[in-house]
């Protein structure tokens, strides 16, 4: 489904991947974990066409997307639910999911679509008419990915949607991204949550400082020494 | 009492055109973070082609016909040909584009008086000079046109952002770029979009204001301070805000004329706005 292969960027002179690689299969649940500054964000956002790449190639549902600008990419079923949501506060959630639709691979199926992501968040229904700004942080979310999800993704990639948030809504925001993957929707997933993020995920990478160091099945992952010392540990003091 | 109500009445139509221009100027800057210093001037271009039709038999409001197609053509051609390269090279587009703009709208007064003179002209019509009264009120036909013509304008801007589509995507960009272009929408198509109709009303807005006023080549300094002070009031966040922000700038205006000589009035305004920004410094709308 999505091919990485050596991908570079850069913020002016300084570059922050140098090369990494990643295969994410169709159905797949995907997880990338790293310290802060490890560049999982600028992975992501290199991914979805908001920040340009210096060299490498991504090829997804087996056609290159290598420098395509966001709205092309997402069209094409690459949807990003980005770090900080980016909502529109003004705008109401209904006015969000009909946005998200705005491809028009998605557009004729929207009221269909509306009604299987309320089934998957009930609350977006009770506040449907709500403005963006005026939601809870874990509703925000809940209406970021629901707005992703709109788009008809074939790959729906997350950046930290649990960071934030309180443990409760947390989990919620997690079992939602399970659900989605059983019913066949690949992942691939963001996280800090180091625990969680393993668990779920038939394949993991660790991307530190700009390279992938690790990767394999997310449980086995979990088992690591190397893992196990440098991020649950801290996880789990912090 | 009655000299009162006219003013105010008077000022709330003329109003009507302050926030239309307004509107059109805060989508610009919202959307393609431009301070279009051209948008009066191009208003006043758009009174000059009401003239010129008018002095051929046209009425103002048939003159629309052509006006808001070819305004519409002229900003999205503005927007792909000058401001889309001006940002792709780099740099602050707020300054370039201030700069740009502004040496816009000096060449364009400086053609318009080349071939009219600097002097004022008003655009005479069958109903011009004419009056409804209503009760203690008499409000000239052309100011009831031109308000009309605004209030028409802004209501379909408003439901064309609110109620369509390509609308809600204006609103998305405007609200959160980096989001819209996540959600599929393309930045370009829908900034060229915006520069067309903004542009399409002002020259709206100029049919209007040739409705209701005398104008000369210079006139467009006097509507961007106008237009100024319409969207520090209303803040450039929300169409609403501009278009009450609008008609309280119009009805003070016209209040103060009453007490002050109309030379003033200005003076009279930014000191009023002066006293606002010192009570609410993020204008009256910010969310
Ligand atoms: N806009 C920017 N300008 C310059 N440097 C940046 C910018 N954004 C990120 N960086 C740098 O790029 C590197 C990677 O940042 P990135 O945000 O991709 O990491 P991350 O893994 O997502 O971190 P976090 O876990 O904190 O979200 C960091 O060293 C960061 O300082
Ligand atoms: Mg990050």
């Amino acid at each position: 489904m999505l091919r990485v292969e050596g991908l570079y960027a850069a913020y002016g002179e300084l570059e922050v991947l140098h090369g990494v690689s990643l295969t994410v299969e169709a159905g797949q649940f995907v997880s990338v974990i790293g310290p802060n500054g490890a560049g999982k964000t600028t992975l992501l956002r290199v991914l979805s066409g908001l920040h340009p790449t210096t060299r490498g190639a991504v090829v997804f549902d087996g056609e290159p997307i290598t420098g395509f600008p966001p709205d092309l990419i997402c069209e094409r079923g690459f949807v990003h639910v980005p770090e900080g949501r980016l909502l529109f506060p003004g705008m109401s959630v209904r006015e969000h999911l009909e946005l998200g639709a705005y491809n028009r691979r998605a557009r004729t199926h929207l009221r269909e679509q509306m009604e299987h992501i309320f089934a998957l968040f009930p609350i977006l229904r009770q506040r449907h008419a709500q403005l963006a700004g005026t939601l809870s942080g874990g509703e925000q979310q809940m209406l970021a990915i629901a707005r992703a999800l709109m788009a008809k993704p074939l790959l729906l990639a997350l950046d930290e949607p649990s960071l934030g948030l309180a443990p409760r809504m947390a989990a919620e925001i997690f079992a939602a991204l399970r659900q989605l993957n059983h019913e066949g929707l690949t992942i691939l997933l963001i996280s800090q949550e180091v625990t969680q993020a393993l668990l779920m995920a038939h394949r993991a990478y660790v991307l530190e400082t700009g390279r992938v160091i690790l990767d394999g099945p997310g449980p086995a992952l979990l088992h690591n020494a190397q893992i196990v010392a440098s991020y649950l540990g801290i996880a789990a003091t912090s | 009492m009655a000299q009162v109500l006219q003013a105010l009445v008077t000022g709330l139509l003329t109003g009507s055109v302050y926030a239309l221009l307004g509107a059109g100027f805060s989508l610009i800057w919202g959307v393609a973070h431009v301070i279009n210093i051209v948008h009066p001037a191009l208003a006043v271009g758009a009174a000059y082609a009401v003239y010129l039709l008018a002095a051929r038999g046209v009425d103002p409001l048939a003159s629309l016909a052509v006006v808001v197609p070819l305004f519409f053509l002229l900003g999205v051609g503005f927007y792909e040909g000058v401001i889309r390269p001006a940002a792709r090279r780099g740099g602050d587009l707020v300054l370039v584009s201030m700069v740009l703009t502004f040496g816009l709208a000096a060449a364009l007064e400086n053609v318009l008086a080349a071939v009219w003179g600097p002097g004022p002209r008003v655009v005479n019509v069958a109903y011009t000079g004419r009056a409804v009264q209503l009760g203690v009120l008499a409000l000239p036909i052309t100011h009831l046109a031109g308000a009309g013509l605004a209030t028409v304008t802004i209501a379909a801007l408003y439901l064309f952002l609110h109620k369509t589509f390509p609308g809600k995507a204006v609103r998305a960009v405007w609200q959160n770029p980096e989001g819209a272009a996540l959600c599929a929408i393309n930045l370009r198509q829908v900034t060229s979009l915006t520069y067309g109709l903004a542009i399409a009303s002002a020259g709206v807005a100029g049919v209007a204001l040739a409705l209701i006023y005398s104008f000369s080549p210079a006139s467009h300094l006097m509507w961007l301070v106008f237009v100024f002070l319409v969207v520090i009031v209303g803040g450039v966040g929300s169409l609403v805000g501009v278009v009450v922000a609008g008609m309280l700038v119009g009805a003070l205006t016209n209040l103060s004329t009453l007490v002050i000589p109309f030379a003033w009035a200005p003076f009279f305004l930014f000191a009023s706005l002066g006293v606002l920004l010192l009570l609410r410094p993020t204008g009256l709308f910010r969310r």
